[in-house]
């Protein structure tokens, strides 16, 4: 299955910045780690929030306490 | 019995009773490890002559019936990126050959404080990332033993300690302990301290253990756990006494969770994890099919960015004058972080946020969720260390998670299920795993090699 537009471009965008940085030879030896991360770079592009997000954080990730709480019934 | 066969806890109970020394125990895993090693694998050093010394003084100390703790006089192994005090830590890569570091990590410390002997260092692949370590499955010598942890999950398994440490970001504890058949906790993040511990990605990385029994792994836990001033992600919550909670487990509620584990596992996979719901069922457990959050569409492309855009930040400086000194899968996974940019990261914790939300109200009326552990048993070659797809959401919301073996494929290699926890809730996964544990009764071994 081809790669759509939008993962393309970036898949472009990438493989340019590597030239740039590391030359052609080392961007093209690396071409699959940059389809790779375009793949990904697409999909959380892509991704709508349902809402305005915190991005993850030190103190976001696991609120104290709150975490702890029973759960509806039963169990081990 | 050779002692290189028991159990952590019984070989403790042994030496707490004097029926076992601690010489006597590592001089049977020292046999064992002569034995198998030269197949295996599975070490990048042993300390036999500090081991034996540490050895004789704990003998003595336990005669006269002075224990340090839980672990006197254990050997275990420890990952080649925990720091160890004037033992090299060389994280599988030339570049740090030679490195030996002037203070333990804390998980190290912890258990040598509680009476641990640290045998030595294991294989791991290049800086705990993608390119394989020399290490090879007990089970099939022609097959991965998975990785990052390669030679924690292959030592355990073989029976050449009863206990190691690895690390996961990805899946390198939980994968490399289910081709292993072995037990693999990877608790909450911030549960055990990741202070002196080379990194990979500093917001995914997770310490975790290898055993031969759940129960084993409550031990290592309660020894590893707490809070650690000098590891800012480490929880301030207390530590429960995990042993004390599998003194009284009961059926579990499980949540069965299917699609993206049943679309991507082999067909043998599917059908050990479809045996050994139905077992955990009639043995009395509530197994419920549940259904997985939207965002879990987006949650591997999320984890993806995160880990190579710090992995790229972790290696940047050395990166600039030294690329070629990186491994191949190691050097275009930095390469490709550091053309990230700083909004699709953010984007991508953002999705993080949202799923750990999301996957928490999963839990439900469940104790735990059940997956397979892998998408297939180890793949055959030593090229690739398998498919860390099943493992990584939980890295990537930081939930606990722990395999079991459940079973052998039609080629004799381990399966395993993955059970995953509520964050800082391991009480109660443990206990489920206890109970999957007793239920399945997976008591196979690998062939003999030697």
């Amino acid at each position: 299955m081809g790669r759509n537009p939008e993962t393309e471009a970036i898949l472009r965008r990438l493989l340019e910045a590597a030239s740039e940085t590391w030359g052609g030879v080392q961007a093209e030896e690396m071409r699959s780690a940059f389809e790779t991360a375009a793949e990904a770079i697409g999909v959380v592009e892509a991704f709508t929030l349902p809402r305005m997000e915190e991005p993850a954080h030190l103190p976001t990730i696991f609120p104290p306490e709150s975490w702890r709480r029973a759960p509806k019934t039963g169990g081990t | 019995m050779d002692a290189y066969t028991l159990t952590l806890s019984e070989a403790s109970r042994r030496i707490h009773s004097n029926a076992l020394s601690p010489s006597e125990l590592l001089t049977s895993l020292l046999h064992r490890i002569d034995a198998l090693e030269p197949h295996l694998k599975a070490w990048v050093r042993i300390d036999r002559e500090g081991a034996m010394a540490t050895a004789e003084t704990y003998s003595q100390e336990a005669a006269e019936g002075r224990l340090r703790g839980p672990l006197h006089g254990i050997p275990v192994g420890v990952k080649d990126i925990f720091y160890t005090k004037g033992m090299p830590t060389e994280a599988g890569s030339k570049l740090l050959a030679g490195f030996v570091p002037h203070f333990d990590a804390t998980a190290v410390a912890k258990l040598r404080a509680a009476g641990a002997i640290l045998l030595g260092k294991t294989e791991t692949t290049e800086f705990a990332c993608f390119d394989p370590a020399p290490t090879r499955n007990p089970w099939n010598l022609e097959h991965t033993p998975g990785g990052s942890s390669s030679g924690s999950a292959a030592a355990v398994s073989s029976g050449m300690c009863s206990a190691a440490l690895g690390s996961q970001t990805g899946g390198s504890v939980i994968r490399p302990a289910a081709y292993c058949a072995v037990i693999g906790l990877k608790p909450t993040y911030g549960r055990i301290s990741r202070y002196g511990v080379y990194p990979v990605s500093w917001c995914l990385d997770h310490v975790g253990v290898f055993t031969r029994t759940v129960e084993d792994a409550a031990i290592l836990l309660e020894v590893l756990a707490g809070h650690d001033p000098r590891d800012p992600t480490s929880s301030t919550l207390p530590v429960p006494p995990y042993t004390k909670a599998l003194s009284r487990i009961s059926p579990p509620r499980v949540g069965l969770l299917k699609e993206f584990f049943t679309e991507n596992a082999s067909e043998e996979v599917r059908q050990n994890v479809a045996e050994t719901a139905e077992a955990l069922r009639n043995a009395g457990a509530q197994v419920v099919e549940t259904k997985l959050p939207t965002s879990f569409s987006a949650v591997h492309a999320a984890h993806r960015i995160l880990m190579i855009t710090e992995a790229a930040a972790v290696h940047k400086e050395a990166f600039q004058t030294r690329m070629m000194e990186y491994r191949p899968n190691l050097r275009r996974m930095i390469a490709s972080g550091l053309l990230v940019s700083a909004s699709t990261y953010l984007k991508a914790q953002q999705i993080r946020s949202h799923f750990i939300r999301e996957v928490a109200e999963s839990f439900d009326g469940f104790d735990c969720l059940l997956t397979p552990a892998t998408p297939t048993p180890a793949p055959k070659g030593l090229k690739s260390t398998g498919d860390p797809a099943f493992n990584s959401p939980w890295s990537f919301c930081g939930f606990p998670s722990l395999t079991v073996p459940s079973g052998l494929s039609s080629d004799g290699l381990p399966v395993g299920i993955q059970l995953v926890g509520r964050p800082f809730d391991e009480e109660r996964l443990l206990r489920a795993a206890c109970w999957c544990e007793r239920v399945i009764g997976f008591g196979d071994a690998p062939h003999d090699l030697d």
